[in-house]
Protein backbone atom coordinates (compact mmCIF):
# COMPACT_ATOMS: atom_id res chain seq x y z
CA UNK A 1 0.00 0.00 0.00
CA UNK A 2 1.38 3.43 -0.92
CA UNK A 3 1.15 5.73 2.08
CA UNK A 4 1.87 9.45 2.35
CA UNK A 5 3.13 10.04 5.88
CA UNK A 6 2.78 13.71 6.83
CA UNK A 7 4.53 14.26 10.16
CA UNK A 8 6.66 17.20 11.28
CA UNK A 9 8.44 15.43 14.12
CA UNK A 10 11.45 14.01 12.26
CA UNK A 11 12.13 11.26 14.79
CA UNK A 12 8.54 10.04 14.90
CA UNK A 13 8.27 10.29 11.12
CA UNK A 14 11.44 8.30 10.53
CA UNK A 15 10.50 5.65 13.10
CA UNK A 16 6.93 5.24 11.87
CA UNK A 17 8.13 5.06 8.27
CA UNK A 18 10.52 2.23 9.19
CA UNK A 19 7.76 0.37 11.00
CA UNK A 20 5.31 0.71 8.12
CA UNK A 21 7.96 -0.37 5.64
CA UNK A 22 8.62 -3.38 7.83
CA UNK A 23 4.93 -4.19 7.49
CA UNK A 24 5.28 -4.10 3.71
CA UNK A 25 4.04 -0.65 2.84
CA UNK A 26 5.53 1.86 0.47
CA UNK A 27 6.06 5.14 2.37
CA UNK A 28 6.37 8.69 1.06
CA UNK A 29 7.40 11.12 3.82
CA UNK A 30 6.46 14.79 4.10
CA UNK A 31 7.62 17.00 6.97
CA UNK A 32 5.31 19.91 6.19
CA UNK A 33 2.22 20.94 4.25
CA UNK A 34 4.12 22.17 1.21
CA UNK A 35 5.84 18.81 0.77
CA UNK A 36 2.55 17.01 1.42
CA UNK A 37 0.86 18.93 -1.41
CA UNK A 38 3.81 18.18 -3.70
CA UNK A 39 3.87 14.47 -2.88
CA UNK A 40 0.13 13.86 -2.98
CA UNK A 41 0.01 11.92 -6.22
CA UNK A 42 -2.76 9.80 -7.65
CA UNK A 43 -0.96 6.63 -6.51
CA UNK A 44 -1.30 7.51 -2.84
CA UNK A 45 -3.85 5.18 -1.24
CA UNK A 46 -3.62 6.24 2.39
CA UNK A 47 -2.52 9.46 4.05
CA UNK A 48 -1.40 9.50 7.66
CA UNK A 49 -1.73 13.15 8.50
CA UNK A 50 -0.52 15.10 11.51
CA UNK A 51 -2.73 18.16 11.94
CA UNK A 52 -0.29 20.64 13.46
CA UNK A 53 2.38 21.31 10.88
CA UNK A 54 5.04 24.02 10.84
CA UNK A 55 3.55 25.79 7.83
CA UNK A 56 -0.13 25.37 8.67
CA UNK A 57 -2.88 22.99 9.65
CA UNK A 58 -3.56 19.68 7.95
CA UNK A 59 -7.11 20.90 7.27
CA UNK A 60 -6.02 22.64 4.09
CA UNK A 61 -4.75 19.34 2.65
CA UNK A 62 -8.06 17.72 3.56
CA UNK A 63 -9.99 20.50 1.83
CA UNK A 64 -7.77 20.20 -1.23
CA UNK A 65 -8.47 16.47 -1.37
CA UNK A 66 -12.19 17.02 -1.01
CA UNK A 67 -12.18 19.68 -3.75
CA UNK A 68 -10.14 17.55 -6.17
CA UNK A 69 -11.95 14.32 -5.27
CA UNK A 70 -8.77 12.51 -4.28
CA UNK A 71 -9.83 9.02 -3.17
CA UNK A 72 -7.08 8.37 -0.60
CA UNK A 73 -8.15 7.20 2.84
CA UNK A 74 -7.06 9.68 5.49
CA UNK A 75 -6.03 8.81 9.02
CA UNK A 76 -5.38 11.83 11.17
CA UNK A 77 -2.89 11.63 14.01
CA UNK A 78 -2.94 14.44 16.50
CA UNK A 79 -1.82 15.58 19.89
CA UNK A 80 -4.90 17.80 20.20
CA UNK A 81 -7.54 16.38 22.45
CA UNK A 82 -10.28 18.97 22.52
CA UNK A 83 -13.39 17.72 20.69
CA UNK A 84 -13.95 21.26 19.36
CA UNK A 85 -10.54 21.15 17.69
CA UNK A 86 -11.40 17.91 15.95
CA UNK A 87 -15.03 18.41 14.96
CA UNK A 88 -14.16 20.33 11.78
CA UNK A 89 -11.68 17.61 10.79
CA UNK A 90 -14.36 14.94 11.05
CA UNK A 91 -16.53 16.92 8.68
CA UNK A 92 -13.76 16.86 6.08
CA UNK A 93 -14.13 13.17 5.39
CA UNK A 94 -11.45 11.70 7.64
CA UNK A 95 -11.61 7.91 7.99
CA UNK A 96 -10.15 7.81 11.48
CA UNK A 97 -8.63 10.12 14.07
CA UNK A 98 -5.87 8.61 16.19
CA UNK A 99 -4.58 10.33 19.29
CA UNK A 100 -0.87 10.48 19.90
CA UNK A 101 0.92 8.48 21.15
CA UNK A 102 -0.06 6.28 18.24
CA UNK A 103 -1.06 2.70 18.87
CA UNK A 104 0.66 0.89 15.99
CA UNK A 105 -1.77 -2.07 15.92
CA UNK A 106 -4.70 0.33 15.73
CA UNK A 107 -3.00 2.28 12.94
CA UNK A 108 -2.24 -0.87 10.94
CA UNK A 109 -5.80 -2.11 11.41
CA UNK A 110 -7.15 1.16 10.03
CA UNK A 111 -5.03 1.25 6.88
CA UNK A 112 -7.50 -0.96 5.05
CA UNK A 113 -11.06 0.28 4.62
CA UNK B 1 -69.93 59.53 66.69
CA UNK B 2 -70.74 63.21 66.92
CA UNK B 3 -67.25 64.04 68.23
CA UNK B 4 -65.75 62.40 65.13
CA UNK B 5 -67.85 64.46 62.77
CA UNK B 6 -66.99 67.50 64.84
CA UNK B 7 -63.26 66.79 64.36
CA UNK B 8 -63.81 66.21 60.65
CA UNK B 9 -65.63 69.50 60.33
CA UNK B 10 -62.87 71.25 62.26
CA UNK B 11 -60.22 69.81 60.02
CA UNK B 12 -62.00 70.42 56.74
CA UNK B 13 -63.63 73.74 57.49
CA UNK B 14 -67.16 72.49 57.87
CA UNK B 15 -70.13 73.11 55.61
CA UNK B 16 -70.27 76.80 56.29
CA UNK B 17 -66.57 77.30 56.63
CA UNK B 18 -67.03 78.28 60.18
CA UNK B 19 -63.63 76.87 61.31
CA UNK B 20 -61.33 78.30 58.64
CA UNK B 21 -61.28 80.61 55.70
CA UNK B 22 -61.45 78.70 52.44
CA UNK B 23 -59.11 80.38 50.00
CA UNK B 24 -58.56 78.65 46.75
CA UNK B 25 -57.70 79.64 43.25
CA UNK B 26 -60.08 77.48 41.31
CA UNK B 27 -62.07 80.44 40.13
CA UNK B 28 -59.55 81.66 37.59
CA UNK B 29 -56.85 80.44 35.15
CA UNK B 30 -58.51 77.05 34.92
CA UNK B 31 -56.43 75.93 31.93
CA UNK B 32 -53.09 76.12 33.74
CA UNK B 33 -54.53 74.76 36.93
CA UNK B 34 -55.83 71.80 34.91
CA UNK B 35 -52.38 71.28 33.37
CA UNK B 36 -50.79 71.35 36.85
CA UNK B 37 -53.23 68.80 38.21
CA UNK B 38 -52.72 66.57 35.16
CA UNK B 39 -48.93 66.72 35.46
CA UNK B 40 -49.08 66.03 39.19
CA UNK B 41 -51.18 62.97 38.64
CA UNK B 42 -48.92 61.81 35.80
CA UNK B 43 -45.92 61.98 38.12
CA UNK B 44 -47.87 60.16 40.85
CA UNK B 45 -48.71 57.33 38.44
CA UNK B 46 -45.04 57.18 37.46
CA UNK B 47 -44.19 56.78 41.13
CA UNK B 48 -46.66 53.91 41.38
CA UNK B 49 -45.14 52.15 38.39
CA UNK B 50 -41.61 52.54 39.85
CA UNK B 51 -42.84 51.18 43.18
CA UNK B 52 -44.47 48.22 41.42
CA UNK B 53 -41.21 47.27 39.66
CA UNK B 54 -39.37 47.73 42.91
CA UNK B 55 -41.83 45.44 44.66
CA UNK B 56 -41.55 42.76 41.95
CA UNK B 57 -37.76 42.80 42.13
CA UNK B 58 -37.85 42.72 45.89
CA UNK B 59 -39.85 39.49 45.83
CA UNK B 60 -37.18 37.82 43.69
CA UNK B 61 -34.67 37.66 46.54
CA UNK B 62 -35.01 35.87 49.84
CA UNK B 63 -35.46 37.89 53.04
CA UNK B 64 -32.23 39.51 54.18
CA UNK B 65 -31.05 42.69 55.92
CA UNK B 66 -30.34 44.23 52.50
CA UNK B 67 -33.82 43.46 51.24
CA UNK B 68 -35.31 44.92 54.39
CA UNK B 69 -33.27 48.11 54.05
CA UNK B 70 -34.29 48.52 50.43
CA UNK B 71 -37.88 47.77 51.27
CA UNK B 72 -37.92 50.64 53.78
CA UNK B 73 -36.51 52.93 51.14
CA UNK B 74 -39.26 51.84 48.80
CA UNK B 75 -41.88 52.74 51.39
CA UNK B 76 -40.35 56.20 51.87
CA UNK B 77 -40.20 56.72 48.16
CA UNK B 78 -43.79 55.69 47.62
CA UNK B 79 -45.15 57.52 50.64
CA UNK B 80 -43.44 60.81 49.92
CA UNK B 81 -44.05 60.66 46.19
CA UNK B 82 -47.71 59.84 46.36
CA UNK B 83 -48.44 62.18 49.23
CA UNK B 84 -46.67 65.06 47.57
CA UNK B 85 -48.16 64.70 44.14
CA UNK B 86 -51.67 63.65 45.12
CA UNK B 87 -52.19 66.20 47.86
CA UNK B 88 -50.98 69.16 45.83
CA UNK B 89 -53.94 69.01 43.43
CA UNK B 90 -56.36 68.14 46.25
CA UNK B 91 -55.08 71.10 48.20
CA UNK B 92 -55.65 73.34 45.20
CA UNK B 93 -59.26 72.29 44.90
CA UNK B 94 -59.96 71.84 48.57
CA UNK B 95 -57.68 73.96 50.68
CA UNK B 96 -58.51 72.38 53.99
CA UNK B 97 -55.36 73.63 55.66
CA UNK B 98 -55.90 72.02 59.00
CA UNK B 99 -56.41 68.63 57.41
CA UNK B 100 -53.36 69.28 55.27
CA UNK B 101 -51.28 70.20 58.29
CA UNK B 102 -52.44 67.09 60.15
CA UNK B 103 -51.39 65.05 57.16
CA UNK B 104 -48.07 66.89 56.92
CA UNK B 105 -47.42 66.10 60.54
CA UNK B 106 -47.81 62.38 59.82
CA UNK B 107 -45.61 62.79 56.73
CA UNK B 108 -42.92 64.58 58.75
CA UNK B 109 -42.94 61.89 61.44
CA UNK B 110 -42.77 59.11 58.86
CA UNK B 111 -40.03 60.84 56.87
CA UNK B 112 -37.87 61.26 59.96
CA UNK B 113 -38.51 57.67 60.95
CA UNK B 114 -37.34 56.58 57.53
CA UNK B 115 -34.42 58.99 57.70
CA UNK B 116 -33.36 57.20 60.85
CA UNK B 117 -33.82 53.84 59.13
CA UNK B 118 -31.77 55.01 56.16
CA UNK B 119 -28.73 54.05 58.19
CA UNK B 120 -29.64 50.52 57.12
CA UNK B 121 -28.59 51.43 53.59
CA UNK B 122 -25.00 50.85 54.58
CA UNK B 123 -25.82 47.13 54.59
CA UNK B 124 -26.88 47.42 50.97
CA UNK B 125 -23.82 49.37 49.95
CA UNK B 126 -21.58 46.99 51.85
CA UNK B 127 -23.15 44.09 49.97
CA UNK B 128 -22.81 45.95 46.68
CA UNK B 129 -19.13 46.54 47.38
CA UNK B 130 -18.73 42.90 48.29
CA UNK B 131 -20.51 41.83 45.13
CA UNK B 132 -18.24 44.06 43.06
CA UNK B 133 -15.14 42.63 44.74
CA UNK B 134 -16.44 39.11 44.20
CA UNK B 135 -17.17 39.86 40.55
CA UNK B 136 -13.62 41.12 40.05
CA UNK B 137 -12.23 38.08 41.85
CA UNK B 138 -14.45 35.79 39.80
CA UNK B 139 -13.18 37.35 36.59
CA UNK B 140 -9.59 36.94 37.77
CA UNK B 141 -10.34 33.38 38.78
CA UNK B 142 -11.89 32.65 35.37
CA UNK B 143 -8.88 34.15 33.61
CA UNK B 144 -6.55 32.10 35.79
CA UNK B 145 -8.60 28.98 35.17
CA UNK B 146 -8.46 29.62 31.43
CA UNK B 147 -4.72 30.16 31.64
CA UNK B 148 -4.31 26.92 33.57
CA UNK B 149 -6.46 25.04 31.06
CA UNK B 150 -4.37 26.40 28.21
CA UNK B 151 -1.23 25.51 30.09
CA UNK B 152 -2.46 21.96 30.70
CA UNK B 153 -3.56 21.62 27.07
CA UNK B 154 -0.14 22.77 25.93
CA UNK B 155 1.53 20.42 28.41
CA UNK B 156 -0.66 17.58 27.19
CA UNK B 157 0.11 18.39 23.56
CA UNK B 158 3.84 18.77 24.10
CA UNK B 159 4.13 15.63 26.20
CA UNK B 160 2.43 13.57 23.53
CA UNK B 161 5.26 14.21 21.09
CA UNK B 162 8.10 12.58 23.06
CA UNK B 163 5.70 9.89 24.27
CA UNK B 164 4.73 9.21 20.68
CA UNK B 165 8.40 8.90 19.82
CA UNK B 166 8.97 6.53 22.72
CA UNK B 167 6.01 4.32 21.81
CA UNK B 168 7.04 4.11 18.14
CA UNK B 169 10.70 3.56 19.01
CA UNK B 170 9.79 0.74 21.38
CA UNK B 171 7.78 -0.85 18.54
CA UNK B 172 10.80 -0.47 16.30
CA UNK B 173 13.03 -1.98 18.97
CA UNK B 174 10.67 -4.94 19.06
CA UNK B 175 11.00 -5.29 15.28
CA UNK B 176 14.80 -5.00 15.51
CA UNK B 177 14.88 -7.70 18.21
CA UNK B 178 12.67 -10.01 16.18
CA UNK B 179 14.69 -9.57 12.99
CA UNK B 180 18.03 -9.69 14.82
CA UNK B 181 19.08 -6.35 13.32
CA UNK B 182 21.65 -5.32 15.94
CA UNK B 183 22.50 -2.06 14.18
CA UNK B 184 18.85 -0.97 14.18
CA UNK B 185 18.58 -2.12 17.77
CA UNK B 186 21.51 0.03 18.89
CA UNK B 187 20.28 3.03 16.95
CA UNK B 188 16.77 2.66 18.40
CA UNK B 189 18.00 2.29 21.95
CA UNK B 190 20.03 5.47 21.48
CA UNK B 191 16.94 7.27 20.20
CA UNK B 192 14.84 5.96 23.06
CA UNK B 193 17.39 7.22 25.53
CA UNK B 194 17.38 10.66 23.89
CA UNK B 195 13.59 10.82 23.81
CA UNK B 196 13.37 9.74 27.45
CA UNK B 197 15.86 12.45 28.40
CA UNK B 198 13.89 15.09 26.50
CA UNK B 199 10.68 13.91 28.17
CA UNK B 200 12.30 14.04 31.57
CA UNK B 201 13.61 17.57 30.97
CA UNK B 202 10.20 18.62 29.75
CA UNK B 203 8.45 17.19 32.79
CA UNK B 204 10.95 18.89 35.05
CA UNK B 205 10.21 22.21 33.36
CA UNK B 206 6.47 21.78 33.75
CA UNK B 207 6.88 20.98 37.43
CA UNK B 208 9.19 23.98 37.99
CA UNK B 209 6.80 26.35 36.28
CA UNK B 210 3.72 24.92 38.01
CA UNK B 211 5.57 25.17 41.29
CA UNK B 212 6.30 28.84 40.67
CA UNK B 213 2.70 29.53 39.70
CA UNK B 214 0.78 27.54 42.24
CA UNK B 215 2.77 27.39 45.42
CA UNK B 216 4.29 29.80 47.86
CA UNK B 217 7.85 30.68 47.00
CA UNK B 218 9.80 31.43 50.13
CA UNK B 219 13.07 33.22 49.52
CA UNK B 220 16.13 31.35 50.69
CA UNK B 221 18.33 34.40 51.07
CA UNK B 222 22.01 33.76 51.59
CA UNK B 223 25.32 35.49 51.12
CA UNK B 224 27.46 34.06 48.34
CA UNK B 225 30.13 34.85 45.80
CA UNK B 226 28.48 36.02 42.58
CA UNK B 227 31.68 35.39 40.64
CA UNK B 228 31.53 31.71 41.60
CA UNK B 229 27.98 31.47 40.37
CA UNK B 230 28.66 33.25 37.06
CA UNK B 231 31.84 31.26 36.50
CA UNK B 232 30.07 27.96 37.13
CA UNK B 233 27.20 28.80 34.81
CA UNK B 234 29.53 30.00 32.06
CA UNK B 235 31.64 26.83 32.35
CA UNK B 236 28.50 24.69 32.02
CA UNK B 237 27.36 26.47 28.84
CA UNK B 238 30.78 27.01 27.28
CA UNK B 239 31.07 23.62 25.49
CA UNK B 240 27.77 24.21 23.68
CA UNK B 241 28.88 27.74 22.75
CA UNK B 242 32.35 26.65 21.62
CA UNK B 243 30.84 23.90 19.49
CA UNK B 244 29.52 26.80 17.38
CA UNK B 245 32.74 28.82 17.72
CA UNK B 246 30.95 31.30 19.96
CA UNK B 247 33.06 32.91 22.65
CA UNK B 248 31.40 33.02 26.08
CA UNK B 249 32.92 35.38 28.65
CA UNK B 250 31.82 36.90 31.92
CA UNK B 251 32.89 39.68 34.24
CA UNK B 252 31.58 41.03 37.49
CA UNK B 253 32.14 44.21 39.49
CA UNK B 254 30.41 42.48 42.33
CA UNK B 255 31.75 39.70 44.53
CA UNK B 256 29.69 38.95 47.58
CA UNK B 257 25.97 39.32 47.21
CA UNK B 258 22.99 38.58 49.38
CA UNK B 259 19.92 37.17 47.65
CA UNK B 260 18.27 33.82 46.82
CA UNK B 261 21.10 31.94 45.17
CA UNK B 262 18.95 29.12 43.75
CA UNK B 263 16.51 31.46 42.07
CA UNK B 264 19.24 33.70 40.70
CA UNK B 265 20.95 30.61 39.32
CA UNK B 266 17.73 29.46 37.63
CA UNK B 267 17.23 32.83 35.96
CA UNK B 268 20.81 33.16 34.74
CA UNK B 269 20.93 29.56 33.54
CA UNK B 270 17.84 30.10 31.39
CA UNK B 271 19.16 33.39 30.01
CA UNK B 272 22.50 31.83 29.16
CA UNK B 273 21.00 28.72 27.58
CA UNK B 274 18.78 30.91 25.49
CA UNK B 275 21.69 33.04 24.36
CA UNK B 276 23.71 29.96 23.41
CA UNK B 277 20.79 28.42 21.55
CA UNK B 278 20.30 31.42 19.29
CA UNK B 279 23.90 32.54 18.76
CA UNK B 280 25.75 30.95 15.86
CA UNK B 281 28.73 33.29 15.63
CA UNK B 282 30.49 35.98 17.61
CA UNK B 283 30.27 36.08 21.35
CA UNK B 284 28.15 36.04 24.47
CA UNK B 285 29.13 38.39 27.30
CA UNK B 286 27.77 38.26 30.82
CA UNK B 287 28.38 41.35 32.93
CA UNK B 288 27.35 42.04 36.51
CA UNK B 289 27.42 45.33 38.35
CA UNK B 290 25.37 47.06 40.99
CA UNK B 291 24.03 50.48 41.67
CA UNK B 292 22.85 51.73 45.04
CA UNK B 293 19.56 49.90 44.75
CA UNK B 294 19.94 46.78 42.68
CA UNK B 295 22.09 44.10 41.19
CA UNK B 296 22.15 44.28 37.41
CA UNK B 297 23.31 41.39 35.26
CA UNK B 298 23.26 41.65 31.50
CA UNK B 299 23.63 38.85 28.97
CA UNK B 300 24.65 40.28 25.61
CA UNK B 301 24.92 38.10 22.51
CA UNK B 302 25.61 38.54 18.81
CA UNK B 303 22.98 35.99 17.87
CA UNK B 304 19.98 35.97 15.56
CA UNK B 305 18.12 38.67 17.47
CA UNK B 306 14.39 38.91 18.01
CA UNK B 307 11.87 40.74 15.88
CA UNK B 308 9.88 43.52 17.53
CA UNK B 309 6.64 41.58 17.40
CA UNK B 310 8.23 38.62 19.17
CA UNK B 311 9.90 40.68 21.90
CA UNK B 312 7.07 40.33 24.42
CA UNK B 313 5.90 36.95 23.17
CA UNK B 314 9.19 35.29 24.07
CA UNK B 315 7.99 35.40 27.68
CA UNK B 316 4.71 33.67 26.88
CA UNK B 317 4.42 30.03 27.88
CA UNK B 318 5.37 27.64 25.06
CA UNK B 319 6.27 30.40 22.61
CA UNK B 320 9.31 29.44 20.59
CA UNK B 321 11.27 31.18 17.90
CA UNK B 322 12.55 28.89 15.18
CA UNK B 323 10.94 25.63 16.27
CA UNK B 324 7.67 25.42 14.39
CA UNK B 325 7.70 21.63 14.51
CA UNK B 326 7.99 21.88 18.33
CA UNK B 327 10.84 19.43 18.54
CA UNK B 328 11.32 19.00 22.31
CA UNK B 329 15.05 18.47 21.89
CA UNK B 330 15.21 22.15 20.79
CA UNK B 331 13.42 23.28 23.93
CA UNK B 332 9.77 23.66 24.70
CA UNK B 333 9.37 27.41 25.11
CA UNK B 334 9.30 27.54 28.88
CA UNK B 335 12.84 28.74 29.62
CA UNK B 336 12.26 32.48 29.42
CA UNK B 337 8.79 32.33 31.06
CA UNK B 338 10.46 30.42 33.89
CA UNK B 339 13.21 33.04 34.12
CA UNK B 340 10.72 35.91 34.22
CA UNK B 341 8.47 34.24 36.80
CA UNK B 342 11.51 33.46 38.97
CA UNK B 343 12.68 37.07 38.65
CA UNK B 344 9.18 38.15 39.72
CA UNK B 345 9.59 36.01 42.84
CA UNK B 346 12.68 38.03 43.68
CA UNK B 347 10.89 41.29 42.96
CA UNK B 348 13.13 41.75 39.95
CA UNK B 349 12.56 42.39 36.29
CA UNK B 350 13.96 41.27 32.97
CA UNK B 351 14.23 43.67 30.02
CA UNK B 352 15.17 42.72 26.51
CA UNK B 353 16.71 44.85 23.78
CA UNK B 354 17.02 43.21 20.41
CA UNK B 355 16.63 43.51 16.70
CA UNK B 356 16.70 40.84 14.02
CA UNK B 357 20.30 40.10 13.02
CA UNK B 358 21.70 42.53 15.60
CA UNK B 359 21.93 40.28 18.63
CA UNK B 360 20.15 40.53 21.94
CA UNK B 361 20.81 42.07 25.33
CA UNK B 362 18.84 40.72 28.25
CA UNK B 363 19.11 42.75 31.42
CA UNK B 364 18.18 41.31 34.80
CA UNK B 365 17.64 43.76 37.62
CA UNK B 366 17.11 42.57 41.17
CA UNK B 367 16.36 45.31 43.69
CA UNK B 368 17.62 44.71 47.19
CA UNK B 369 20.31 42.28 46.07
CA UNK B 370 22.95 44.80 47.00
CA UNK B 371 26.59 43.78 46.97
CA UNK B 372 28.38 43.26 50.26
CA UNK B 373 31.75 43.28 48.56
CA UNK B 374 32.84 44.57 45.18
CA UNK B 375 35.46 42.97 42.97
CA UNK B 376 39.01 43.74 44.10
CA UNK B 377 37.62 45.80 46.94
CA UNK B 378 37.46 45.32 50.69
CA UNK B 379 34.19 44.38 52.36
CA UNK B 380 31.82 47.31 52.42
CA UNK B 381 31.82 49.06 55.76
CA UNK B 382 29.26 48.41 58.44
CA UNK B 383 27.14 51.45 57.60
CA UNK B 384 26.89 50.42 53.94
CA UNK B 385 26.10 46.86 54.86
CA UNK B 386 23.35 47.92 57.23
CA UNK B 387 22.01 50.21 54.51
CA UNK B 388 22.11 47.19 52.27
CA UNK B 389 19.62 45.52 54.57
CA UNK B 390 21.96 43.14 56.33
CA UNK B 391 20.93 42.82 59.97
CA UNK B 392 23.32 43.22 62.91
CA UNK B 393 22.70 39.62 63.97
CA UNK B 394 23.77 38.44 60.56
CA UNK B 395 26.90 40.57 60.62
CA UNK B 396 27.72 39.32 64.08
CA UNK B 397 27.17 35.73 62.92
CA UNK B 398 29.62 36.17 60.07
CA UNK B 399 32.21 37.43 62.49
Amino acid sequence: MRILLVEDDPVACRTLAKLLRYHGHDIVEAANLLLAFERLTAEIEVIILDLMLPDGLGHSLLRHMRDTGHPARVIVTTGMSSPRDLSDVRSLGVARILQKPINLDELLANLDP
Amino acid sequence: MSWLSEIARWLTGGPRHQYMTLVHCMDHDMTWIGVTVLLDLTVAVGYLVIARHWWIQERSISPSPERQALSRMKSIFLFCGLCGYIFIPIKMYWPAWRLYDAFMMVLAIQTWRYAWDARGLKVVYHQLGLARTLAVELEASKAESLRQTRFLNAVSHDLRMPLNRLVLQSELLDVAARTGDSELMEETIRSIRESARATSTMLGRFVELADLDWSEQPRATETFDLADLLGGLADAQRPAAEARSVELTWSSDVRQIRTDRGKLRTILEELLKNAVQFTYKGHIRVQAHADSQALIISVRDTGLGISEKDLERIFHDFFQVGNPERDPTKGIGLGLPLARRTADCLGGQIDVESALGAGTTVRLRIPGAVPLRTADGPPLDLRQRLDAGEGLAHLAGRG
